[in-house]
């Protein structure tokens, strides 16, 4: 079978990734918003008899990077040593900015690469009037021009046939000026550039990290002795590049109304603005958590209460042994502690696919510029925060937007403070155990306390990015340049799709961790070398004469697990947490989900069930009714309560953001600033609630 | 073997592997393969650009 390389270049928020998955029916994250993709994603189809490896690049207005996901594209498309240097590209463009997107294509032709051009969107386009002139493109082009509705799939099937349109001869569009005629020679010399234009693109970069030192080394000198400016170089390509674009397309494209910017304006006119802007987004926000709140409750407690009598169905089903306490108190307590989530986490993703469907997320992204500045960030810090309310890592990924290296590094520092969908579990329990389920003014109050959370992890990321500004003295001030992408319709099945993945990830992805710790917790609580814990029927006869039979038993339970491996372990560290109104079931609890956050709920259920012979009470029950041994009240109060939600809050309790720190930052250094900074803050600040409130 | 001890002997086998799978999961992650398997979006990571952290 022929295999093809093939890659989907185009502007940012052009649909890349939506036409990615078209073609490879895979589900590749994609949103209304630029900067979704910063890195290069593969996937393959076969069409025809030819086996196609798609590479859908990142967003990139050009071929001279600015930022790490540019440099990315350039990369991939310059050097024919590539692993995933191209056969073919296929450019799409946007039918509003159709000039740009040419730019784009006539960069790629004369580098030499064959390509054909995609307009996507273009049922927005027609709706809006703009009439194009495709045959006359393909003239001016010199290619295949195809009409595509990514979301909706039409053209796909054209699209997967022109793959094997072989271009016609490609006329350069841009001359290289005269006076950099001899620079240019010289830099294919160095270099060994397959031609003038690919001379030319290595001449005007900013950087050359990509060339072995010694070429890089005699580039410098070059724009040293000849006094090159890159930037100046790139302008002067952009501008003549327009000027030809301008004669060429002046009648390729006709407008024939602006009815669709005066939608998108009319509801840019209310959405972005500077006071009713943020009182919408704040209603909204509200909108979510009480919502999240309300909507889950019923599904909440039928999981719950399903997965109580689960436990005790399969405690009556199975023999008696080892194995059954496995089963019912290990392993179905724990995925239960999970699986209860998933109607929170699936509300929360709904409004998430929501807002990056129709666009709103790029205007969220502009309100929060406004307040980035002061603290330090970019106006491009905005997409990373705001991804991370779902999750910190692709937000740190993200990150690689950032071109200025002070502020990358504070945004992937400080974006593990937002409130991920992981804290999410910990917040919706903590909360139902120690605040009233009541109304205050007219909305519910737990709803209103985890939207408080929210705003919480806002200001200590804002807050730690400030402190950091100071530390690290940055000066460099990189703007956010965001083109607003027109209002869409969301698309229900690529909503349903998201909220699909989302949360069979987080249900499947934190299970399989959660399966594991259930197990190992049940063999550490459920074995143990000490006199205490094998005697313990005797002790507890011994020092409890006359007491009946059902508290026996769950005396006898609960001294097993206090003098087991695991009773062991947290008593050992409970010193440390003691003070912040934690005992060492708890401890327990903090130590496991150090590894993800969503474990602590799963993990407490476990530690409980292990604690007592009642098999047929829910999670919510085993925790509201379990009695802190040190302060005989119940483990659950207002203090502890506020203690644990501040502890998580901004405790760095997730193994997988500390790995993708360490991987972006490069730095074991920076990693355990990070590390260390946030573990302290969060156990100060739980210290101070616990004992103020105590 | 008794009941009992076969029980064990399946509880001795799945603790291994659950503590085998934690420390695979967590080496992975450090060294570089899959970064994340938590469903968070980034299940198709590659390779990662690093920040020259020795310039700041």
């Amino acid at each position: 079978m022929i295999e093809m390389k093939i890659a989907l270049v185009g502007n940012p928020n052009v649909g890349k990734s939506t036409i990615f998955n078209q073609l490879t029916g895979l589900r590749q994250k994609a949103g209304n918003y630029p900067g979704v993709t910063v890195e290069r994603k593969t996937g393959t189809f076969t069409h025809q008899q030819v086996k196609y490896q798609l590479i859908d690049l990142p967003g990139a207005y050009g071929i001279h990077p600015s930022s790490l996901d540019e440099e990315v594209v350039y990369r991939v498309l310059a050097d024919p040593q590539n692993p995933n240097y191209p056969e073919k590209v296929v450019v799409i463009g946007d039918p509003f900015n159709l000039k740009r997107s040419v730019l784009l294509y006539q960069q790629i032709r004369e580098m030499g690469l064959p390509a054909i051009f995609v307009i996507n969107m273009i049922d927005e386009a027609e709706r809006a009037g703009l009439v194009i002139d495709v045959q006359q493109l393909e003239k001016v082009l010199a290619t295949k021009v195809l009409l595509t509705d990514a979301r909706s799939g039409k053209g796909i099937d054209e699209l997967r046939a022109a793959l094997q349109h072989q271009p016609g001869e490609y006329a350069a569009a841009f001359d290289i000026p005269e006076e950099y005629a001899a620079s240019v020679m010289q830099t294919k010399q160095i270099t060994g550039a397959r031609n003038n234009y690919n001379a030319w693109l290595t001449l005007s970069q900013k950087h050359h990290r990509y060339l072995p030192a010694d070429q890089a080394d005699e580039l410098a000198t070059l724009r040293k002795d000849q006094s090159i400016n890159y930037h100046r170089l790139q302008i002067q390509e952009t501008l003549a590049r327009y000027t030809w674009l301008d004669q060429q397309l002046a009648t390729t494209v006709k407008d024939t109304t602006k009815k669709r910017e005066n939608a998108t304006a009319r509801l840019d006119k209310l959405l972005i603005h500077p006071f009713w802007g943020y009182v919408i987004f704040f209603a909204l926000l509200l909108l979510i958590f009480q919502a999240i709140y309300t909507w889950s409750g019923p599904f909440m407690d039928a999981i719950d209460n399903g997965f109580a009598w689960l436990a005790a169905a399969t405690s009556e089903l199975l023999p008696a042994g080892p194995f059954n306490g496995l089963i019912t108190d290990g392993i179905i307590t724990g995925i239960g502690g999970i699986v209860i989530f998933i109607p929170q986490i699936a509300i929360l993703f709904i409004f998430i696919s929501l807002m990056e469907e129709s666009g709103y997320m790029s205007r969220v992204v502009y309100l929060m510029d406004r307040w980035l500045k002061p603290f330090g960030l970019s106006g491009k810090s905005a997409v990373p925060l705001m991804s991370g309310a779902a999750c910190a890592i692709p937000a740190v990924m993200s990150a690689r937007t950032i071109e200025n290296d002070k502020e990358r590094l504070i945004t992937i520092l400080v974006t593990p403070f937002m409130t991920c969908s992981a804290r999410l579990p910990i917040y919706i329990i903590i909360i139902g155990l120690v605040i009233p389920q009541t109304k205050f003014m007219g909305l519910d109050l737990q709803g209103l306390v985890l939207f408080g959370m929210y705003v919480l992890g806002v200001v200590a990321a804002l807050g730690s990015a400030w402190v950091l500004k100071q530390v690290m003295k940055t000066s460099y001030k990189s703007y956010l340049i965001l083109e607003m992408p027109t209002y869409k319709y969301p698309v229900v099945r690529n909503v349903l799709y998201n909220v699909w993945d989302k949360t069979m990830g987080f249900v499947l992805g934190a299970g399989k961790i959660i399966l594991a710790i259930s197990i190992i917790l049940w063999v550490l609580g459920s074995f143990g070398i000490s006199e205490r814990f094998t005697n313990a029927e005797e002790i507890v006869r011994m020092e409890n004469p006359g007491i009946d039979e059902e508290a026996f038993e769950n005396r006898v339970q609960s001294e097993r697990l206090e003098y087991s491996f695991l009773g062991s372990m947290g008593r050992a560290i409970e010193p440390v947490i003691e003070p912040l109104g934690y005992d060492w079931k708890m401890g327990i609890g903090l130590i496991s989900s150090f590894a993800a956050r969503e474990v602590f709920v799963s993990t407490m259920a476990t530690v409980y069930s292990l604690g007592g012979t009642d098999d047929e009470l829910t999670i919510r029950e085993r925790m509201g009714a379990e009695i802190n041994q040190n302060t005989r009240r119940p483990a659950y109060n207002f203090a502890s309560g506020i203690s644990l939600l501040l502890f998580y809050a901004f405790a760095m309790q997730c193994m997988s953001t500390i790995a993708i720190v360490r991987k972006e930052t490069n730095s074991w250094k920076w990693t355990f600033i990070q590390l260390a900074f946030m573990t302290g803050f969060a156990y100060l600040a739980a210290l101070l609630a616990y004992q103020m409130l105590k | 073997m008794d009941a009992i001890t076969i029980q064990y002997l399946i509880i001795g086998t799945l603790f291994v592997v659950a503590l085998a799978y934690l420390i695979r999961r967590t080496r992975r992650s450090f060294k570089g393969g899959k970064s994340c398997s938590k469903g968070c979006g980034c299940a198709f990571t590659e390779k990662t650009e690093p920040l020259n952290t020795s310039r700041l």
